[in-house]
């Protein structure tokens, strides 16, 4: 018989940032004798109330995993070996300010500081590397979010979003909402159970396309063409808001001549859907006056990931449901990535410490619509610029939270970061990337720490640390305004500690007792927040043109590129027939965070090559082979798994696994042109038996 | 007060919170996840069916025929007359396994730990305190439910 439960523990009030900035679950972790023994979600939290997805279920084991880097680290060996020494925080400190500093006496553009997953600290990371001389500040949204918000600012001029709380049709286009963020999920399962349409468009058979109204499966890469044909129909059958494109819509002309030419029978022969799907999809978003259009990031993470979005977020446009109830509105960006409902002095804190005489930041010579819309570089070309020095060498890397096995080809990273002056890495685990640095730190997780984070529904939370950072670990953000005074960059504020940072860029808010804030076990509310008045954004389109446009002015005016969102197919290359998928969402994975987790790695033990029983049939390759993955980039052992949820011709692999690292299949040339995205969800592979 | 643990198929995406949450209850170590009271996992028909897909919750249903009360000639599994609840008096349990055969879904199961019986108890110890069960709570999809009757 179990025992009863004892009082002889206490609940703190902590939030889980395994995944992140989405839903950011509320923790309440049982503490007894400075550990925690045990976590549960958080009642009444924003989003999960109480309920957590199996990463967070699992948070306990990841704040204790083995491999936590334990104290400050000296390389004493050779650049990849495990030869180490710990070292004082004051030595680390120290050398790292040194070497920064003797970088910056030569060329402060000669240092990038680099961000992976972990968001929270971004605004104050940035602010030191404007405070330290430079512009290179580049972040993991290179390859992950960025270019949905490029696509948004390309149309609307300004980051967009919609919400299928009141709609009776949502179009989830590469969205499995439950596996990706559950809150998000619950809510369109739950408008499907009070009668809304579901209809996913997913090339992958997954649990929301199993469970949609009507799934539409389009062979991988073909998004574009099924948005352009469900464009045509809707001009086609008179369906578009006529009077809304006249008044508030630029290119309208150009646009509809192109997609003219995709008939449902034309997509039909691109996207392998049935031309009678093509047209139900059509029917049913533009006859009923609240259906709404969710994408994902995964259509952005293709070579051309840009056009794809912007053709599929065109939709809304046609049938004028931008700016009114149950449509487009403009999202704030109050903190990191999440709105409060306010504006936040984010941009203004970044921006005072911005140098004057600064080179172009990397990759954005290469990417120039990037630079034009995002203030960072970007990473996809660091390997690059690294190994060829052109524009500019960059000789010494700053890295917080970095693991190279987002980038393509990835052991290049590694090989690069071998050939600099000096680099030094922040993480919570032992990652391959602390090998090649010459001085590690131990940053702790979001249970260890105080953090703010904005909720939807205007709210603000401000964590206090369940426990003690383990052994020397410190937060980032401490780490960050350390470097900061150390190097004396006579930046004040940022040396004034994340607290005072964050005061100051929250001041909007209206919230002045702070210790308030901290003090309470839920969320509370931001006094200032505002509701957004339905036609503000109308009034003044933020575009070049001044109009929404499906035509940007913005490509053309710093590109040779497109303006149109065009399609272009790819035809399968002979040694490569096969397209390779990396990273469709996992229960148990968020990139590498997840596997590494031993409850986590018993449901999912192994890395595994999603396969289509009948190519498996026709490759003689059987469910639990061993099978090899190949590209023109190289190649990785994993276990064959046979399922319906691959399409024909596709392979599946997750990412982030240190035995089979998927990513360095990527080649590191086939970038989106307009966004510099790699090709995550179109890559020519070859798959057989090892 | 007697309970009954309600499953919603349509609303499982087997992703396994509510296998992870009951191995952090009973300690349960990641090796030997095979023991765990409380198992989800996607089971694929595909290569029977066209392409059906199935969470396959797999726990002890507190069946009212109770097989596994049956089997026991220790007296150690029985129901619990305050929940309803198929649990094992572990001070009873011999490790015996005849419950186990006697289960239709094997859901008893013999602790490495301890070689007595481990299995679903509702989670009594938190309804005595008025929470929910744990596979409950954390369920993201609310696909588990606990109802009285």
């Amino acid at each position: 018989m179990n025992e009863p439960l004892t009082p002889a523990f206490e609940i703190r009030h902590t939030m889980c940032d395994i995944c992140t900035p989405g839903p950011q679950c509320g923790v309440d972790a049982h503490v007894k004798d400075g550990k925690i023994v045990h976590m549960e979600g958080t009642k009444g939290f924003p989003g999960s109330d109480g309920r957590l997805c199996v990463k967070g279920a699992a948070g306990r084991q990841y704040l204790y995993r083995a491999d936590r880097i334990r104290q400050p680290m000296k390389r004493v060996g050779e650049r990849g070996s495990e030869d180490f020494v710990p070292i004082s925080w004051d030595e680390a400190l120290d050398t790292v300010a040194e070497k920064l500093l003797a970088q910056r006496a030569i060329d402060p553009d000669g240092t990038a500081f680099v961000t992976g997953y972990s968001k929270w600290y971004r605004p104050l990371l940035h602010r030191l590397a404007h405070s330290y001389g430079t512009e290179n500040y580049l972040t993991e949204s290179s390859a992950c979010h960025r270019a949905e918000v490029m696509s948004q600012k390309a149309l609307y001029g300004c980051e967009m979003r919609c919400s299928p709380k009141d709609a009776n049709t949502v179009v989830c286009w590469g969205l499995n909402a439950p596996v990706s963020a559950f809150p998000l999920g619950d809510a369109i399962v739950r408008r499907q159970e009070q009668g809304a349409r579901i209809v996913v468009i997913d090339p992958r058979k997954t649990w929301s396309a199993e469970h949609a109204d009507l799934w539409l499966r389009p062979k991988a890469g073909t998004d574009a063409a099924l948005a352009h044909a469900v464009a045509n129909l809707i001009l086609q059958n008179g369906w578009q808001d006529q009077r809304f494109i006249e008044r508030y819509v630029h290119g309208f002309e150009e646009y509809s001549a192109y997609v003219e030419r995709f008939t449902p029978a034309v997509a039909e022969s691109i996207t392998g859907i049935p031309a009678a799907d093509i047209e139900t999809l059509a029917e049913w978003l533009a006859l009923d006056p609240s259906g709404v259009v969710l994408p994902s990031n995964a259509l952005t993470h293709r070579v051309t990931g840009f056009n794809t979005h912007r053709a599929v977020l065109s939709l809304m446009v046609l049938l004028g449901r931008v700016d009114r109830a149950g449509g487009m509105f403009p999202d704030n960006d109050s903190y990191c990535h999440s709105d409060g409902g306010f504006v936040s002095n984010e941009l203004a804190f970044v921006d005072e410490t911005r140098p004057q005489n600064a080179k172009k930041p990397v990759g954005t010579e290469r990417f120039p619509l990037w630079r034009s819309m995002v203030d960072e570089g970007q990473g996809m070309d660091l390997i690059r610029q690294i190994t060829e020095g052109t524009p500019y060498p960059v000789k010494a890397l700053a890295l917080f939270g970095v693991n190279e096995r987002m980038y393509p080809e990835s052991p290049k990273f590694l090989a690069a970061m071998d050939t600099l002056d000096f680099s030094f890495a922040v993480d919570i685990f032992w990652t391959d990337i602390c090998r090649h640095a010459d001085i590690v730190l131990p940053a702790c997780t979001s249970y260890e720490r105080g953090e703010v984070k904005c909720y939807a529904g205007h709210l603000i939370n401000y964590t206090q640390p369940a426990v003690a950072p383990l052994y020397e670990s410190r937060s980032d953000a401490d780490i960050i305004c350390e470097l900061s005074r150390r190097m004396k960059l006579g930046d004040a504020r940022l040396d004034a500690g994340y607290e005072e940072c964050v005061r100051y860029i929250l001041e909007p808010s209206g919230i002045t007792d702070w210790d308030a804030v901290k003090a309470a076990p839920l969320p509370v509310e931001v006094p200032n927040a505002k509701r957004y008045e339905w036609g503000r954004y109308l009034a003044a389109i933020p575009t070049p043109s001044g109009k929404i446009e499906l035509l940007s002015e913005a490509v053309r005016a710093c590109t040779e590129l497109n303006p149109l969102p065009v399609f272009e197919g790819e035809e399968p290359a002979a040694d490569y027939p096969m397209t390779l998928i990396s990273g469709a969402r996992i229960p148990t994975g968020i990139h590498s965070r997840g596997h590494d987790v031993p409850w986590l790695k018993a449901l999912r033990p192994k890395p595994l090559a999603d396969m289509n029983p009948a190519d498996a049939e026709a490759l003689g390759i059987a469910d639990g082979d061993e099978v090899t993955v190949s590209s023109e980039a190289g190649s990785i052992r994993l276990t064959a798994h046979i399922t319906d949820a691959a399409g024909a011709g596709e392979v599946h692999v997750y990412h982030g696994y240190r035995e089979a690292n998927v990513n360095a299949l990527l080649p590191m040339h086939r970038l989106d042109p307009y966004t510099g995205f790699p090709c995550y969800k179109q890559c020519p592979c070859r798959i057989e038996k090892a | 007060m007697k309970y009954t643990m309600k499953f919603d198929r349509s609303r499982c995406i087997a992703c396994g919170a509510c296998t992870v949450a009951c191995m952090d209850k009973f300690g349960i170590e990641a090796r030997r996840a095979e023991k765990i009271p409380r198992w989800c996992a996607v089971t694929e028909i595909a290569q029977y069916a066209d392409g059906v897909f199935g969470p396959n919750p797999f726990s002890c249903w507190h069946c009212e025929d109770t097989p596994c009360v049956k089997a026991c000639r220790f007296g150690a599994m029985h129901i619990d007359e305050k929940t309803g609840f198929a649990v094992c008096d572990t001070t009873k349990c011999i490790g015996c396994r005849c419950c186990v055969s006697g289960c239709p879904i094997k859901a008893p199961q013999v602790s490495y730990d301890t070689g007595k019986i481990q299995k679903c108890d509702g989670c009594m110890d938190r309804l005595a305190q008025g929470l929910e069960p744990l596979c409950v709570k954390v369920c993201p999809m609310k696909a588990l439910s606990i109802e009285e009757i």
